[in-house]
């Protein structure tokens, strides 16, 4: 139950993590020139397009294990009552 | 009744990252042309001339119509400075409807008229040494072609889109329609056109990690 508990929190905070990089990378394709001044030209068009095209099938996995834990963790709650 | 603040945060989170996601999508452009834009050609449906979004190095670039030069330079017997009225009045026009993708991930059918980049370097007498077309604008964005590419698939240096004249936002007085080339290889307010033999020769994108053929069947990375 221990590691249970570690995956799902482990999976909430990489969502979360994902989800602003997703977001962040997201702004560095559409509006470049802020995010690269913003980052000093770290986050470049380029490097936004490659790590947001990367991050997509890790986004969509955390977002199905997340669900599965909500879900899985409201179907025990119904049980138990 | 404990997580209600928790739920509220998150609500309120989620309508906030909505709200900036979508601002983008929201802005609407309403250019300004010298004529009504056609949005149907031989019954095909056109995108219009606001459906593009702006994404160019500086901004739209005001270039005056009277002053305006376009040099045909480098590897040439006979370099030309043609004036706006030179290439309007002297040259063949063609009309064609080319859809430009860009690597964002938008893409617009157009219908473009203009004239061929062929037409207007041969006056310029090439040098058999010259071997790509480096491509120059107003606000020192540049790329580049091989030669042969312009002359095999006859590519359009367009001045109207949509039988309006091209507007300021859109590249006016001249745009390369880089037909089967991803968005960033369509050179807007075109100065100059280099004949070069280097083959090497990296523009504005490609020099930083873009694919320097730009083909819209490869990744537009540069491996």
């Amino acid at each position: 139950m221990k590691i249970l508990r570690i995956m799902k929190t482990l999976t909430h905070v990489l969502l979360t993590i994902v989800i602003i990089i997703f977001i962040i990378t997201g702004f560095g394709i559409s509006n470049y020139q802020i995010i690269e001044s913003l980052t000093g030209g770290t986050l470049s068009k380029l490097t936004s397009f490659q790590i947001h095209s990367n991050l997509i099938i890790p986004l969509i996995i955390l977002l199905v294990v997340h669900i599965a834990f909500s879900v899985g963790k409201k179907l025990k709650k119904e049980n138990h009552l | 009744m404990k997580n209600t603040p928790s739920m509220i945060f998150l609500l309120l989170s989620i309508q906030i990252l909505l709200m900036v996601s979508f601002t983008g999508c929201l802005e609407q452009q309403n250019i300004q042309l010298d004529a009504v834009e056609i949005r149907e050609y031989k019954g095909e449906k056109l995108s219009s001339v606001n459906d593009f979004r702006e994404n160019s190095i500086k901004g739209p670039q005001q270039i005056n119509k009277s002053t305006y030069q376009l040099k045909i330079t480098g590897r040439v017997d006979a370099p030309k400075n043609y004036t706006y009225d030179d290439i309007i009045n002297n040259f063949q026009y063609y009309k064609k409807v080319v859809t430009l993708d860009c690597v964002e991930g938008w893409s617009v059918k157009i219908l473009w008229e203009g004239f061929l980049v062929k037409d207007l370097i041969s006056e310029a007498q090439p040098d058999p040494s010259a071997k790509i077309l480096i491509f120059k604008a107003y606000d020192g964005y540049t790329t580049s072609f091989p030669i042969n590419y312009t002359t095999d698939n006859n590519i359009l240096l367009a001045y109207k889109m949509n039988n309006a004249t091209l507007p300021v936002e859109r590249g006016f007085p001249f745009q390369l329609v880089a037909e089967s080339k991803w968005g960033y290889k369509w050179i807007k307010w075109v100065t100059e056109i280099e004949l070069s033999d280097n083959l090497n020769y990296k523009g504005y994108w490609e020099s930083r990690g873009y694919s320097n053929s730009g083909d819209q069947n490869e990744s537009f990375i540069g491996k």
